[in-house]
């Protein structure tokens, strides 16, 4: 194994990762602080009185479960902040991994190397794959944080583990679906832009799946797999992760695996 | 005894579709030697240099560096040689100086302190970020890396294109101190003059398909004769040595390797009013080949 070249892909990621995982942690720190602000007994009110709110069709959890601790501080595994930021670095990272670096002239340099395409590749990934769990991990430290900061007795934060475990099965399948589409192109906006193409069609149909009555769709995209917020409150939270997340890393494996083998094939052009 | 090629292409070709990049090109390159690669643009010098390095399948044919396949053996390939790309870009936001620690490091033949001794001598500023350095700075920083590395076998592709006359005089002196240490140097440009002065021997490539090969002690003995008749008369035939270049009424221009007893004797045949000898050259042989193909 070539050290000096894992450690040079190690350090690629070390700013943006760095980035990120002090960004999710302050958000989940901060959303739990808000939320230890936040009078949960009015929530109660409403739901006593049989008011229903109009977005309740799209909350993964039922709301008398939003209006516990536990349930509002699971539901930042899903706010858009964190799905973005993992999301962003994950497409940031994978479409940098064979298509960036020809389209910049340096994937030339480290190929004339007597190291192998795989060996690149393995390094790549393997290094992008930790950093992914970092983020995750990030955000389940700035939880755990809050919540012993903020002396919430009735939460627990490894109850919520299993949701950060969903988010790395997210983030993986979404950076090998970059490293897919980057193997066999030759310049990187074009695969940022299919990759967003993808990302965006696959989101909506997350979002019809659930306000619309065809719950099918949820069967169509990969965020049909992504329910942290709904697992940690079952009765078994581990088995269901377990169901939900083994699907999103067996698949982006699968992808990998694909993406790995288009690239030892690949002609690597001169970069135009 | 014939010496052994370091590297060579066997019938080697490449297609994208209908476009034929390099088309059954056999080409050997041999130990101590600077081989110099002419050609217009698209003639096929950066695939075949490509194909060399294992970036590019061949479509026929073979490409092989000591015995080594260059496209299933890539990694092997790569402990013997060197590679100087035709656009320079680096790695961006990396500086000179921790360009060359990482690329020295990561080769196991890298040398580092003589990467940086070459650096120094071509006043290359190392604590400036790549990216923020003119494409000059960023070739010679390249050249200081490329050059350093203890391998037999360097593929130099258009080495001096962004450089001013003194570096390029340095680097083409640099070039010769490889080859006088035994390293097979392939050297590609555009700059015909470069080329020639630098260069043991030549190979002109055209549309894909290598046009020539000679050496440059053969070229510089070649001779082009124009011979003016004092009246106009045609060669029914040519002695063997002697090829025609171009025919005008009352005028040749004739190519021959020298000029020697027989062709004099054979001049003398003709009512020459007269004689201009001149040495043939590399750019008229270019010029030569790419213009015939052409017509």
């Amino acid at each position: 194994m070539n050290w000096r070249l894992w450690w040079y892909c190690w350090t690629r990621h070390a700013g943006s990762g760095t980035a990120s995982v002090g960004v999710l942690a302050v958000f989940h720190f901060l959303f739990v602080w808000m939320t230890s602000l936040v009078d949960l007994g009015y929530l109660g009110v409403f739901l006593r009185l049989g008011i229903r709110l109009p977005l309740q069709g799209i909350l993964p959890i039922p709301l008398e479960q939003v209006a516990t601790p536990q349930g509002m501080i699971s539901l930042t595994w899903m706010d858009a902040v964190v799905v973005l930021v993992v999301s962003a670095w994950a497409v940031a990272r994978g479409s940098d991994v064979v298509s960036g670096p020809l389209d910049r002239g340096e994937l030339e340099w480290l190929l004339a190397l007597p190291v192998s395409r795989l060996e690149y590749f393995a390094a790549q990934v393997g290094t992008a794959l930790v950093w992914l769990g970092k983020l995750a991990l990030g955000g389940w430290l700035g939880t755990a944080l809050g919540v012993w900061w903020f002396e919430f007795s009735e939460v627990s934060a490894l109850a919520l583990a299993p949701a950060a475990l969903n988010l790395w099965g997210l983030s993986t399948l979404v950076y090998a679906l970059a490293v897919g589409f980057s193997a066999p192109g030759r310049y990187r906006r074009r695969t940022l832009g299919a990759v967003a193409a993808v990302y965006v069609v696959q989101l909506i149909l997350k979002v019809l799946a659930r306000m619309s009555p065809w719950k099918w769709l949820a069967w169509t995209t990969f965020f049909g797999l992504f329910e942290p917020a709904w697992m940690v409150h079952q009765a078994q939270p581990w088995k269901e992760c377990a169901v939900y997340t083994v699907p999103l890393v067996l698949g982006a494996g699968v992808l990998l695996v694909w993406s790995g083998w288009v690239f030892v094939r690949r002609d690597l052009p001169a970069p135009a | 005894m014939t010496p052994t090629p370091i590297a060579c292409a066997d019938k080697l070709s490449k297609f994208y579709g209908p476009t034929r990049a390099v088309e059954d090109c056999t080409l050997e390159v041999y130990p101590g030697e600077v081989l110099g690669l002419l050609g217009p643009n698209g003639a096929g010098k950066t695939t075949l240099l490509r194909l060399w390095m294992g970036f590019l399948r061949p479509s026929g044919g073979q490409a092989r560096v000591q015995g080594l396949d260059c496209w299933t053996q890539r990694r092997q390939v790569h402990q013997r040689l060197a590679y100087l790309p035709g656009e320079v870009r680096l790695f961006g936001p990396m500086t000179g100086k921790a360009v060359l620690e990482l690329l020295s490091g990561l080769h196991p033949r890298g040398r580092l302190s003589l990467a940086l001794h070459l650096a120094q001598m071509w006043q290359l500023d190392l604590t400036v970020r790549v990216d923020r350095a003119s494409s000059g700075m960023r070739q010679k920083l390249a050249l200081a890396y490329v050059c350093s590395v203890d391998v037999p076998l360097v593929l130099l592709d258009e080495p001096t294109s962004s450089l001013d006359p003194d570096a390029r005089a340095e680097v083409l002196q640099y070039v010769r101190h490889l080859r006088d240490q035994g390293r097979a140097v392939v050297f590609s440009s555009h700059v015909l003059s470069e080329v020639e002065r630098v260069s043991d021997r030549v190979a002109i490539l055209h549309q894909g398909r290598l046009r020539c090969v000679e050496t440059v002690e053969r070229l510089r003995r070649r001779r082009l004769l124009v011979v003016r008749l004092q009246e106009e008369a045609f060669p029914d035939r040519l002695p063997e040595q002697v090829r025609l270049v171009r025919q005008e009424p009352g005028c040749w221009h004739l190519e021959v390797p020298q000029v020697d007893r027989q062709v004099l004797n054979w001049l003398a045949q003709w009512p020459v009013q007269h004689l201009e000898v001149s040495s043939l050259g590399l750019e008229e042989l270019y010029h030569r080949v790419v213009e015939d193909r052409k017509r």
